[in-house]
């Protein structure tokens, strides 16, 4: 208890980052130029906008009952019963989306760098991690993604940065693109991208400021959304549009392309690929963490460590469920787009029945939860 | 300086055995008790001061000071003329004898047999008189000991030369010389069962956190074992973690190392039998900072600093990319430097992690040699590890001449380390991040120093963040001013950890005093 309510507005920004950020940057031009061709950086935007409807909703709904978390709150907003089916529902998703992230981020190295090792051991040793680390308290989930927050920035600038010496400009026109329908299907696929800023329903309660958590993810948003259009606009500018969509991690390709000035090292990609566990595991702790986390709290337990164990022959089944590539690509464009009506629907419903039903947690603190919970 | 506090309260659990008024069956019960040993001096006498009743002296020869005794204790006791003196019977001939004729500093009145062993033991003076059911001790500790010295381990070029010796009231004093404050405070605690061995708790009072010294206090207390001969077996007792790799406890033999972490609000705790001195709380990065970083000038501190945590890495990682990068990785490297890489590799019968385990184990067993051997066949050592191992070796086509350079460049980065526990930490590390970098190449890598960071950022030493202030990130500004870099004295406004110190500021401001540029001028 002792612990309770420590995390800082800029560890909080760090958590939203670092979580956003992870292995779907590596494919991301490539989901941005399918919907939009050239207007790649705009579907982006649009996909940030959208993203930012929902943290905002979260953000809103988390600072009118800062003492609780999304699993407790809807429970006071739309009663117990139907509040539980969505948190199983969340609770669902989440572990989805975590094996889904193991698995990608598996299939990227075994594809790239380790060719000859089967794609059971890269997944089964990101879980690994992700689960031990689990096993740690709330704030020491902030100090990690707190910790790891430059290691993440570095190799992204540095590849943008390095690769503006080989772009065009004319690669990025027409910046409106020819096909707008296409555009907003893509803005989706985009948006979804950006679902891991749902953990900001689990830090809220633990913040020690709980007020300005609507300027953490501000921030949090500005960042990350600032960091992908920045990849988008990288490899657009220096690929073009029609190479694009030949090449499966576009942002890989990009550090492939890139080489250090003075000829230190020929090919960054291994390199980066192995900084970006580090991204990637920020990204996989934080849907595990919350998985287990929200499974702590619909059944009302004190401690989440005994699931970090439990959870994770399921979490790997479900990641090596996918026949290839291709399929997993798939399904992970199918549950992106399903997510949104998790992430941003059901905290957008909560959030109008909440305003309806004038129900606030604040007013009597603790206590309430006790009542209610 | 003696705690008679503490002994007492170990001792009242038990039942103690007070003297009896007989003379001599105290002395027998002392003689049995050390069952004869033949460094038991017991002199009996009678004195002017009291000539029908018998006194005796009793101490343990050789680790009290027999000049002192025969000097303040003896000749006062035997030449005394008092004949106005009066006494009564009892116990008062002991307070006349304490108050007008033994000249020692440190006397006191004891009245059981346990009190008396114990402090015999520890090079006191037992004085007891026939017909007193009490007894007198006298403080003549002494005996031979080492000379304080030039520190061995942990040298400096600029900054005090002397080092801790054996004996710790020694090593307080030499404290107690630099810290001139009564706000030096010190808490003596005996602990174990056989040796009871002095162990001293240091702090300065009003800047130290009350809490961690709680939980210092606390941990001491809980230990039970029958010696501790060293403060490594204290260490282990009161470190936070025992699974881990990583020391949470800084050592150091150095008076002025003790000093300066007194000053920046941690405690130490001294050990008697022992120049290493411990100190807690403490961060990952404390055990890079070398006494000199403070001593030499400010740009030169941070620059070796930044040179000393480069080469932590290097010493942790660089076999473990050499073997990812010619195992899995080809590609990254530079045509030319590849194909030098691979005609160097060409005749080499080992895939790149055998030969590099090879090299490594073959080095760590060279350095624990030297480390073991008589100094006299020193120079046997370096000849079969330089011409046999590293260019036979080669010339051989057992290893390649690149790996060569990889293990000697990691050893030699090893040694750049100014705490010995920290650097023996990446000695083993390393195997590991080898072992991962063989199978996975740089993801294995990279996963390895994730969870080795992970580790890190959870480990705590008495509660305090191991890893602060990095993670959790500061609480306060300025905390930064002496971590990777140090900033000039002047600059350094907080005491560096991050653990609600009493007094968390060492200066006012971070203001350099003004200078007068021409001096000469009125």
């Amino acid at each position: 208890m002792e612990e309770q309510r420590q995390i800082t507005v800029i560890q909080t920004a760090a958590i939203l980052v670092s979580t956003i950020i992870g292995v779907g940057v590596l494919p991301l031009p490539l989901f941005a130029v399918r919907a939009g061709e050239s207007a790649a950086p705009l579907v982006t935007l649009f996909g940030m906008a959208v993203a930012s409807i929902g943290l905002v909703l979260i953000t809103w709904l988390g600072m009118r009952f800062s003492n609780k978390t999304i699993i407790q709150y809807s429970e006071d907003i739309i009663g117990k019963w139907a509040a539980r089916l969505g948190s199983l529902l969340i609770i669902v998703f989440f572990a989805v989306l975590t094996s889904l992230t193991a698995r990608e981020f598996g299939e990227v190295v075994v594809t790239s760098v380790l060719k000859s090792t089967p794609v059971e051991v890269t997944v089964i040793v990101m879980l690994l991690l992700a689960a031990i680390s689990t096993r740690n308290t709330i704030t020491t989930f902030a100090y990690i993604h707190h910790f790891y927050f430059p290691l993440l920035l570095v190799p992204i600038l540095l590849i943008a940065f390095l690769s503006f010496k080989n772009a065009e400009v004319i690669n990025l026109q027409p910046i409106f693109g020819n096909d707008l329908k296409g555009i907003m299907m893509g803005t989706m696929t985009i948006a979804a991208l950006f679902q891991g800023s749902f953990i900001l329903t689990m830090v809220i309660p633990s913040m020690r400021k709980p007020e300005k958590a609507m300027l953490a993810s501000f921030w949090g948003m500005l960042i990350a959304g600032g960091l992908y259009l920045l990849i988008v606009v990288a490899a657009v500018s220096v690929f073009g549009a029609e190479e694009i969509k030949n090449l499966l991690w576009p942002t890989l390709e990009l550090a492939k392309a890139t080489s250090l000035p003075a000829n230190i090292l020929e090919r960054l990609d291994a390199a980066v690929l192995a900084v970006w566990v580090t991204a990637v595991f920020t990204t996989l702790l934080s849907s595990y963490f919350f998985t287990i986390y929200a499974i702590t709290q619909l059944f009302r337990l004190a401690d989440h460590k005994m699931f970090s164990f439990f959870l994770l022959p399921f979490v790997f089944i479900m990641a090596m469920l996918p026949q290839n590539i291709v399929q997993m690509y798939d399904i992970i464009e199918n549950v992106g787009r399903i997510g949104l009506y998790i992430t941003i629907g059901y905290p957008g419903l909560l959030f109008m029945i909440s305003i309806l039903r004038k129900k606030r947690g604040n007013q009597n603190g603790d206590e309430s939860m006790d009542k209610i919970g | 300086m003696e705690t008679k506090g503490a002994i007492m309260n170990k001792q009242s659990a038990e039942a103690l055995t007070p003297f009896s008024p007989s003379l001599h069956a105290n002395v027998q019960a002392i003689r049995n008790r050390f069952g004869g040993s033949c460094d038991l001096v017991i002199r009996l006498f009678s004195s002017d001061a009291a000539p029908e009743r018998e006194l005796a002296i009793i101490y343990v020869d050789g680790i009290v000071d027999s000049e002192t005794i025969n000097e303040s204790i003896m000749e006062p006791l035997m030449s005394l003329k008092l004949p106005q003196y009066r006494y009564q019977k009892g116990g008062k001939l002991l307070d006349a004898l304490r108050s007008c004729v033994v000249s020692i500093g440190s006397v006191q009145e004891i009245n059981t047999m346990d009190e008396a062993l114990l402090y015999m033991t520890d090079g006191l003076c037992i004085i007891l008189a026939d017909g007193c059911a009490a007894a007198l001790t006298a403080d003549v500790n002494g005996g031979s000991q080492r000379a304080v010295s030039i520190a061995q381990t942990q040298t400096v070029i600029r900054g005090p030369q002397y080092g801790f010796v054996e004996n710790i009231r020694t090593n307080i004093s030499l404290i107690r010389r630099i810290i001139r404050s009564p706000d030096l405070h010190v808490q003596m605690h005996k602990i174990g069962k056989q040796t009871h061995s002095n162990v001293a708790v240091l702090y300065l009072h009003g800047i130290v956190n009350e809490g961690i010294l709680k939980e210092v206090y606390r941990r001491l207390a809980a230990i039970d074992i029958d010696g501790v001969l060293e403060s490594g077996y204290i260490e282990e007792f009161i470190q936070d973690e025992t699974f881990t790799l990583f020391p949470t406890l800084l050592n150091t033999e150095r008076p002025d190392s003790v000093a300066a972490a007194l000053l920046e609000g941690r405690i130490a705790v001294l050990v008697d039998g022992t120049p290493i001195a411990l100190m807690a709380p403490t961060t990952f990065f404390s055990f890079f900072q070398s006494p000199e970083d403070y001593y030499q000038r400010y740009d030169i501190a941070s620059f070796v600093r930044i040179i000393r945590y480069v080469a932590y890495i290097v010493s942790m990682l660089l076999p473990a990319l050499y073997i990812a990068v010619t195992t899995y990785h080809q590609e990254m490297l530079p045509t030319t430097l590849l194909i030098s890489l691979a005609a160097q590799r060409e005749g080499i019968p080992f895939p790149g992690l055998v030969e590099a385990l090879l090299m490594e184990m073959t080095f760590e067993v060279l350095r624990e040699a030297g480390l073991r051997m008589p100094r006299a066949i020193g120079p046997a050592i370096s000849i079969v590890g330089a011409l046999v191992l590293g260019q036979s070796a080669v010339q051989a086509g057992i290893v390649s001449a690149g790996m060569v350079i990889v293990v000697s460049f990691t050893a030699i980065s090893n040694f750049v380390m100014p705490e010995f526990n920290m650097a023996a930490t990446s000695r083993i590390i390393r195997f590991g991040f080898m072992l991962m970098a063989g199978m996975l190449g740089f993801f294995g890598i990279f996963v390895s120093v994730l969870f080795m960071l992970i580790h890190l950022t959870s480990l705590r030493s008495f509660g305090v963040p191991y890893m602060s202030p990095l993670a959790p990130g500061p609480t306060r500004q300025g905390l930064f001013r002496d971590v990777f870099i140090r900033l000039p004295w002047w600059a350094i406004v907080l005491r560096p950890l991050d653990m609600n110190l009493r007094n968390p500021k060492r200066r006012p401001n971070g203001k350099k005093p003004p200078a007068q540029r021409h001096t000469d001028k009125p």
